[in-house]
């Protein structure tokens, strides 16, 4: 017993020295080192903290940071859980280390509000990127049409099935970003594809071996489908391998969202025959510069006072990636190198 | 100094060693942090460390007792976003928020009832009907919203959230009342004794004439009403009810009694202070992680050592307290 006491205490003690000493440290590394007097912090909160779409998204805030000078300093936070009264907690510690500015995506519309609201009032900039939280008074957000988004996504399966047959969606309700994308792919294809229908949505609350199950169970209930787009980053690869388990991946079109090494890998070996991307590196980048701007008043009148001047939205463009384009090896190293968080 | 055995073993027997190791590691822990993170030891951290587990805090009053009496309930992580939900759809038929928040209280306690009825019945392990009803649970959260969050609540509803009573939060009184409630219960009230009985010998209490069924349907009755609870009060704080609240909230809940000292393999060996301390600590420790900006990856590693930390220590100490008598 006392044997067994002193390995587990050994293991403790071994794990809580960068917790004492300042290792395994991943705040405040922007441009290196902890925050001093005069130094700047600014936060970035998320939900499903390690996806890759939000390290893509953190890497430019942190390049951003590093072009604004050595006083600015950033951290990641946020629950590795899609649950937004997590993140609710989580940015209201985030607000007690009273950082100049906080980019937040929201994992629900509402849940945020009022810590955002309660950031605002002390002072703080809150910049929304990714999944908007719009009545929670952010000063502005930064991220991609994605109305437009779903309908890139609609018109390339369309293109792809012929014009014809039956398709579904894959979407974790109650994300506005995915509900935004899937009304987007369902309203392009009611206008412009007469002989496409959308028989079915899936929710596979955003988790790869989820997605596989749901899929699986279309597939198998529905012979006829002939495509199917993920409204987010894990769809598409559990759609691809419960495809490849059915035996039927040359018979159906499988179109992602975003891009990880997994979606990549599976383009380049065409089991997934696009992904609709944005740019999340840019988002992450335009979103600190836009908080360090309002953290910065200037001379130009601000809606917003008394933060400095900034957009209500800013809007990235979106483009579907394939197989044939990661084709060019200068593309594809940018998609092959992930930024280590 | 030789201290000797029998005097070594008096104080062993008298002393909570559990209570000690906690208290001195968050001794430690807050010396620590106050000079890595300068709010740390502020009066605006501390509130947001309460509020940040206070949720967990209330439901695990409700699991010690599940777990004292043998037990395990996983329905927590369901329970919690289906009773905010609920509190939604009821209030915005119209309903006040008093009658409609007993309503689910008493209907969430009927969860209780028939997962409890389910393992008697059907002779499950605790954690198999538990993690059904959750699954069930879950799936009814998602097909009700449709996945969104809901915020259609009245005026008068969202301004409770910043409601408090003499000077603190709404949650903390709640929690503060239903803490002093069950630590007088457990050491007072018979029915609540019987707890510990029955999850300490569940054959010798059944011998003595202990309806132990009687006392896993309460336990399992009063974990689902608290955790209607948490979920009211989660509704009340962010105006908003959604599915996705108290995502693996069941192992924070489990990993915080654990820490408190309510053994996890013997039944009928723990308590609410205990759960209590448990609870200040993992708020400590989340709190810690956010404040020195460490990786949240690392946090889970150091919350699974903590819970593996917790089981041992707490068998050590009973080998040390049987070792002593």
């Amino acid at each position: 017993m006392i044997r067994k006491l002193w390995i587990i205490l050994t293991v403790l003690i071994a794990l809580s020295v960068p917790l004492f000493a300042g290792g395994a440290e991943e705040s405040q590394t922007g441009n290196g080192g902890s925050t001093v007097k005069g130094d700047e912090l600014y936060s970035m909160v998320v939900f499903t903290k390690g996806a890759e779409y939000f390290n893509w998204c953190y890497a430019g805030m942190r390049d951003a940071a590093a072009i604004l000078g050595d006083h600015v300093k950033t951290e990641l936070q946020g629950p590795a859980e899609w649950d937004a009264s997590l993140e609710a907690r989580t940015l209201e510690q985030v607000i007690v280390k009273q950082p100049k500015g906080i980019l937040v995506a929201a994992a629900d519309e509402t849940t945020l509000n009022s810590s955002i609201g309660k950031a605002l009032s002390q002072n703080i900039a809150v910049i929304g990127f990714d999944s908007d939280a719009p009545e929670s008074g952010r000063l502005s957000y930064v991220g991609t049409n994605n109305y437009d988004f779903g309908a890139a996504a609609a018109q390339f399966i369309v293109d792809q099935i012929g014009g014809s047959g039956d398709v579904a969606v894959v979407i974790v309700p109650g994300n506005i970003a995915q509900e935004e994308r899937a009304a987007g792919f369902k309203d392009w294809i009611s206008e412009n594809a007469p002989d496409v229908r959308v028989v079915s949505e899936l929710n596979d609350e955003g988790d790869v071996a989820k997605s596989e199950t749901v899929c699986a169970a279309l597939f198998q209930a529905n012979p006829n489908i002939k495509g199917i787009f993920s409204t987010h980053g894990y769809g598409a690869p559990g759609a691809a391998a419960a495809a490849r388990t059915l035996g039927i991946l040359d018979d159906v079109v499988i179109v992602g969202s975003d891009y990880s090494s997994a979606v990549i890998e599976l383009l380049i070996a065409g089991d997934i025959e696009g992904s609709v991307v944005d740019d999340p590196y840019l988002i992450g980048f335009e979103s600190m510069m836009l908080a360090y701007q309002a953290a910065h008043p200037t001379s130009v009148p601000s809606a917003n006072p008394p933060f400095g001047h900034v957009p209500p939205i800013i809007y990235g463009g979106c483009s579907v990636i394939t197989g044939e384009i990661l084709s060019d090896p200068a593309v594809l190293a940018k998609y092959q190198n992930p930024p280590a968080v | 100094m030789k201290i000797n055995n029998s005097r070594m073993s008096a104080i062993i027997s008298r002393v909570n060693l559990n209570y000690l190791t906690l208290l001195l590691i968050m001794i430690i822990l807050v010396a620590v942090m106050s000079m890595r993170a300068p709010y740390f030891l502020s009066a605006a951290n501390f509130a947001v460390m309460v509020d940040t587990f206070i949720m967990e805090a209330i439901m695990a009053l409700g699991m010690t007792l599940v777990i004292l009496s043998g037990g395990i309930d996983l329905t927590v992580t369901g329970i919690l976003p289906f009773s905010s939900i609920m509190l939604a759809l009821l209030m915005g038929s119209g309903m006040s928020f008093f009658p409609a928040a007993i309503i689910v209280v008493l209907g969430c306690s009927l969860i209780g009832f028939v997962t409890n009825l389910l393992r008697k019945t059907l002779n499950l392990h605790p954690m198999v009907v538990t993690m059904a009803i959750a699954a069930i649970l879950k799936g009814l959260n998602l097909t009700i919203t449709g996945g969104s969050a809901m915020s259609d609540f009245p005026d008068s509803f969202k301004a409770m959230s910043s409601m408090t009573v003499f000077g603190m939060p709404l949650s903390w009184a709640v929690y503060i009342v239903l803490a002093a409630f069950f630590i007088i219960m457990t050491k007072f009230n018979r029915n609540f004794i019987k707890v510990y009985f029955v999850g300490g010998n569940p054959e010798a209490a059944k011998l003595s004439g202990i309806k132990i069924e009687r006392v896993y349907m309460m336990v399992y009755m009063i974990s689902a009403a608290l955790a209607a609870v948490a979920g009211i009060l989660t509704a009340i704080t962010y105006s908003s009810a959604s599915y996705s609240y108290g995502t693996n909230a069941d192992m924070r809940v489990i990993t915080t009694v654990a820490i408190g000292g309510t053994s996890l393999t013997h039944g009928g060996s723990g308590s609410i202070v205990g759960t209590m301390l448990g609870t200040l600590f993992m708020a400590v420790i989340y709190d810690a992680f956010i404040m020195s900006g460490l990786s949240t990856y690392y946090q889970d590693v150091m919350t699974g050592v903590f819970l593996i930390a917790a089981v041992l220590l707490s068998e050590f100490f009973r080998y040390l307290k049987e070792k002593a008598r």
